[in-house]
């Protein structure tokens, strides 16, 4: 029974979430999962992932930080509902955060970061959600996550579509269709994603208030964003397989300014992005060699004040070229060779263009005793153009315990190389810097039985050098500087319970983070990192109709390294309930109506200081699946 | 199966002890019904971050409070502090970032208004006849929307129609004889007049001084002395990025009845002079981490200065030196000391980016 079910599960992973959407059931049980794919076994070996799919996506589908908010161990900074957001893993900083869209990494080459309110992820077929350092495999910047956007070709025939759409309070909606295709030889995605609101909700703050008395209200954050997947596969042979993915993405947002002043806010920007993958994937003897050519470009505009012409710019090009030829000696012995060329071209309005080139390599041994044992080695090696790179190498081993656990570990070498701005702002970039560089290990257990998937991992990351901007005396200059240095340690947990009697069905699935993350000089706790985070989904189902509830927690927060409390956030938490009703359900079609009161509780909170996020609001939405 | 429990237990016992919090928290949380008779520190805060704050110290130093306003109001003030004004009831608490100005009572610090239309990154505000005139610097970037709005201090309300508006850069205001006198520290760029209004019919004058003027005080016979801080040319290597090369940093000595510089105490090349406070007939002045005081009829700078290292805020008063750290990412420390015998009379540390004192 129990191998039955392990069996259908690494299916459904395997397979494009589309298959499994026909099987509610399963697809039911796995919204949130702890991953257990050994198809990609090496790339997160030792340590800790959870994949969300659409089922997951459709529950948040405003932006991307709100997705991941409520469903991910990562720790969001957003400047108020849709303005610019930054995520952390771990007590990292938003640099240390990876964001790879189909294996590339697409964190801005000025800033080192991902805004998750500038990209959509509700076309994506699988998010992956991966805590820890991997420097090996995505390089810079790969100290505290990885977060991982993937569109998944099968050549099994297939026809889906799914079409979402939600309307909701301050004129909001979310909307995506998406299509995948597999006909044998060929495989096709195309996706489609739009997203639009007013974003004008009432400050529930009744502390600061208009001069009448009145709430002010979220003004000037009004965004749209769309965006479009193309993704086309061919299969040669079964040895030698073709892919090409494609995305273009425009997102135009205002920036609201908060309290005590909405009426001060002005800013407005802009986001250009587009990305190419070609994929070649070629098998033979025991060899496997797979060939990734990216293009990706980068481009952001933004308008100090929305209503004047001007506006400052920042661009980028990225090409890459990632080889890797992996050989399998015996069922025991594994080899891997990987090899990455990296050419950026990045400028601003302040910045004149700069190329950087970068050249890696790097090995990977795999040892496979048993069944039960299985650990890697990896070492790769960078070369940058613009400074000394430190070796990443990692070390990671499972080791099944008894018939249902997995003991995980792994400790690894990671870094980050200093961003653009970083190096080359005008007057205060600082040549002289030197890349981020951590040591990390973690252990953790797996465990799976009677419904229950629980994840528990001890992490333990040490950074130094961390660039931090600081004030230059005598000026109002701000600089970055290798200065400080910390120590976070902590656990994640993962509990996801699942249960089915007769036609009522009940669905868990949440996280725990506890970290604690000091700086080594002051010993105090790091800005933006909550001690404590819990986030979770309890759903119930009788036939036709779900019901469920998101609830989030995050301790206080301080706002800068002093650690004081006048300048920290309050513990943050919110409550959504939502429900939805499947209209019609077959093999052919399921179309399901929904509905969502988000933090029902109208409860003040926020994750920037002055900068509320909405109170209670409302949603309806419709997910038609044929 | 044994291993597995053990490795729970493990795991539960790791929980308990990583979940223990420790938070230290400092004192300097004593809070009176009434702040007077003492020293009210503003402190900026970050750019943006919205965590500007006031401090008070007791006359006599017996005690000393951080982030007043928040306890008293149960509210942040919400801005950068700029600067503070005050008449006899009311502290005037200028944000620049948020474009707002706090009323609160001068004493007890409870909120009593928040003024926000007709107001863009104010800076100063000086107080004559029952207005506040503030300066606004308009839009950063834009180098010709600078003014003076004028505040009903009746109502609380900005009178739209009597601002004025002046060249760019618009900083420091001080009333006199029904004149505003206004300098120009530059905003985003530099400029080099103290601007000249008549309150009577509203006309503009103009001074030209040395660039980048910024302190301005009248000396008790009546002559406007300015800071004019140099323009920073060329900044040297990191980390400190010192301003290597400038325009030419003077203390000059106006006439306000001919609007003529007729004395100017010039600093040598490429010396910037950078805080200037006015006390009983003597100016004190801050320059490359020494403050120096000279008589308002020297005819030359300084020569031996006191060190109080990379300072942001002072004042000067009954020949106490009182001093505010340079500090964005630490807590601000307040120094008071004795200037004649050198000697530390008090310190403690205020709210993060400390800038201005104030005599309360």
């Amino acid at each position: 029974m129990m191998k039955n079910r392990f069996v259908s599960f690494f299916c459904f992973l395997a397979s494009v979430s589309v298959f499994a959407q026909k099987d509610s059931i399963v697809n039911y049980l796995e919204e949130v999962s702890v991953v257990a794919d050994k198809r990609n076994k090496q790339e997160a070996l030792g340590q800790k992932r959870i994949v969300f799919n659409a089922e997951t996506i459709v529950k948040n589908p405003t932006n991307f930080t709100s997705l991941l908010r409520y469903n991910s161990p990562i720790v969001f900074k957003d400047f108020g509902n849709g303005g610019t957001s930054s995520a952390r893993f771990r007590g990292t900083s938003a640099s240390n955060t990876v964001v790879l869209w189909n294996g590339i990494n697409i964190n801005s080459v000025g800033s080192g970061q991902t805004d998750f309110n500038s990209l959509s992820a509700n076309t994506a077929d699988q998010i992956i959600i991966k805590s820890g350092g991997s420097s090996l495999q995505y390089g810079s910047g790969a100290i505290g996550g990885a977060v991982h956007l993937k569109d998944v070709l099968t050549f099994e025939p297939h026809k889906d579509y799914q079409f979402f759409s939600s309307y909701g309070s301050f004129n909001t909606t979310s909307n995506f269709f998406k299509s995948n295709y597999g006909g044998g030889k060929w495989a096709i995605k195309v996706a489609g994603v739009f997203n639009k609101s007013n974003n004008d909700y009432e400050y529930i703050d009744d502390r600061y208030t208009d001069e009448d008395g009145d709430s002010w209200k979220n003004e000037n954050g009004n965004y749209i964003n769309y965006g479009i997947d193309f993704s086309l596969g061919y299969k040669f042979s079964d040895v030698n397989k073709i892919y090409f993915y494609s995305t273009g993405y425009y997102g135009d947002r205002l920036f609201s300014y908060g309290l005590p002043n909405p009426s001060a806010g002005s800013e407005r920007n802009e986001d250009f992005n587009q990305r190419n993958l070609l994929k070649w994937q070629y098998k033979f003897g025991g060899f496997t060699q797979l060939l990734n050519a990216s293009y990706i470009t980068q481009e952001y505009r933004y308008y100090a004040d929305k209503d004047a012409g001007d506006f400052d710019f920042g661009k980028s090009q990225k090409a890459l070229l990632d080889y890797s030829l992996a050989y399998k000696l015996s069922t025991i012995w594994s080899f891997k060779y990987l090899m990455l060329i990296e050419s950026t071209h990045g400028e601003t309005n302040k910045i004149e263009s700069k190329v950087r080139n970068a050249f890696s390599y790097g090995g990977i041994v795999t040892f496979k005793p048993s069944s039960k044992l299985i650990s890697t080695l990896g070492i790769r090696k960078e070369y940058n153009s613009d400074f000394e790179v430190p070796l990443s190498v990692s070390l990671s081993g499972e080791q099944k315990l008894g018939g249902c656990i997995w003991l995980k570990a792994n400790v690894s070498a990671n870094y980050r190389v200093p961003t653009y701005n970083e190096m080359y702002w005008p007057i205060v970039g600082n040549k002289d810097l030197i890349p981020e560089h951590s040591k990390q290990g973690e252990l953790g257990v797996e465990l799976e039985k009677y419904g229950f998937k629980l994840n528990a991992t001890f992490f333990y990351i040490k950074i130094k050098d961390k660039i931090i901007w600081r004030p230059v005396r005598n000026s109002n200059l701000w600089t970055p500087v290798n200065l400080d240095a910390a120590v976070n340690k902590g656990a994640e947990l993962f509990l996801s319970y699942s249960k089915k009697i007769n036609r009522h069905s009940f669905h868990f699935s949440g996280n725990y983070i506890c970290t604690i993350a000091k700086d080594s000089e002051t010993k105090k706790q790091l800005p933006y990192a909550p001690i404590h985070l819990m986030n979770y989904t309890m759903e119930y189902g009788y036939k036709r109709v779900k019901m469920y509830l998101q609830d989030l927690y995050q301790s206080s927060v301080y706002t800068n390294r002093l650690a004081l409390d006048f300048y920290s956030l309050a513990p943050v938490r919110v409550l959504n309930l939502g429900v939805d009703i499947a209209i019609c359900k077959n093999n052919k079609k399921t179309l399901v109506l929904g509905g969502k009161v988000n933090n029902f509780t109208n409860e003040l909170y926020y994750f920037t200081n002055l900068r509320p996020m909405p109170g209670r609001n409302y949603a309806i939405n419709i997910n038609y699946k044929f | 199966m044994k291993t597995t429990k053990l490795i729970f237990k493990l795991f539960l016992f790791n929980l308990v002890l990583i979940s223990c919090n420790d938070n230290d928290k400092p004192g300097l949380e004593e809070f009176l019904d009434r702040y007077e008779n003492g020293i009210m520190i503003s402190s900026e805060g970050n750019f943006g971050d919205k965590d500007g704050s006031l401090s008070f110290v007791a006359g006599d130093y017996s005690f000393a409070s951080n982030f007043l306003y928040k306890e008293v109001n149960g509210a942040q003030l919400g801005g950068l502090v700029q600067s503070v004004a005050f008449d006899d009831e009311n502290a005037y608490i200028i944000l620049n970032d948020v474009s707002t100005i706090v009323v609160a009572d001068r004493y007890t610090l409870e909120k009593k208004s928040v003024i926000m239309a007709g107001l863009e990154n104010p800076r100063y505000m000086t107080i004559f006849n029952g207005k506040g005139y503030i300066t606004n610097w308009g839009k950063g970037a834009d180098e010709t929307d600078d003014y003076i709005a004028v505040l009903d201090l009746a109502s609380n309300s900005i009178e739209e129609s009597s601002k004025i508006a002046l060249d760019n850069g618009v900083e420091r205001i001080l009333a006199k004889d029904n004149k505003l006198y206004v300098s120009h520290n530059g905003g985003w760029s530099s400029n080099n007049i103290i601007s000249v209004i008549d309150l009577v019919d509203n006309s503009v004058g103009e001074i030209t001084v040395n660039d980048n003027p910024d302190d301005i005080f009248f000396t008790t016979s009546g002559d406007l002395v300015v800071l004019c801080k140099g323009k920073p040319l060329v900044y040297g290597d990191p980390p400190n990025y010192d301003v290597v090369e400038a325009t030419t940093s003077s203390i000059s000595f106006v006439d306000v009845s001919t609007k003529t510089v007729f004395k100017s105490l010039e600093f040598s090349k490429n010396i910037r002079g950078t805080i200037m406070s006015y006390s009983e007939g003597n100016i004190y002045y801050y320059s490359d981490n020494r403050v120096y005081k000279i008589s308002e009829t020297a005819t030359e700078l300084g020569a031996d200065g006191l060190d109080v290292g990379d300072i942001y805020g002072m004042r000067a008063k009954n020949d106490k030196l009182y001093t505010l750290e340079y500090a964005f990412s630490e807590l601000s420390k307040l120094r008071i000391i004795d200037y004649e015998t050198e000697s530390d009379l008090y310190a403690t540390a205020v709210g993060l980016g400390a800038s201005k004192i104030y005599f309360n």
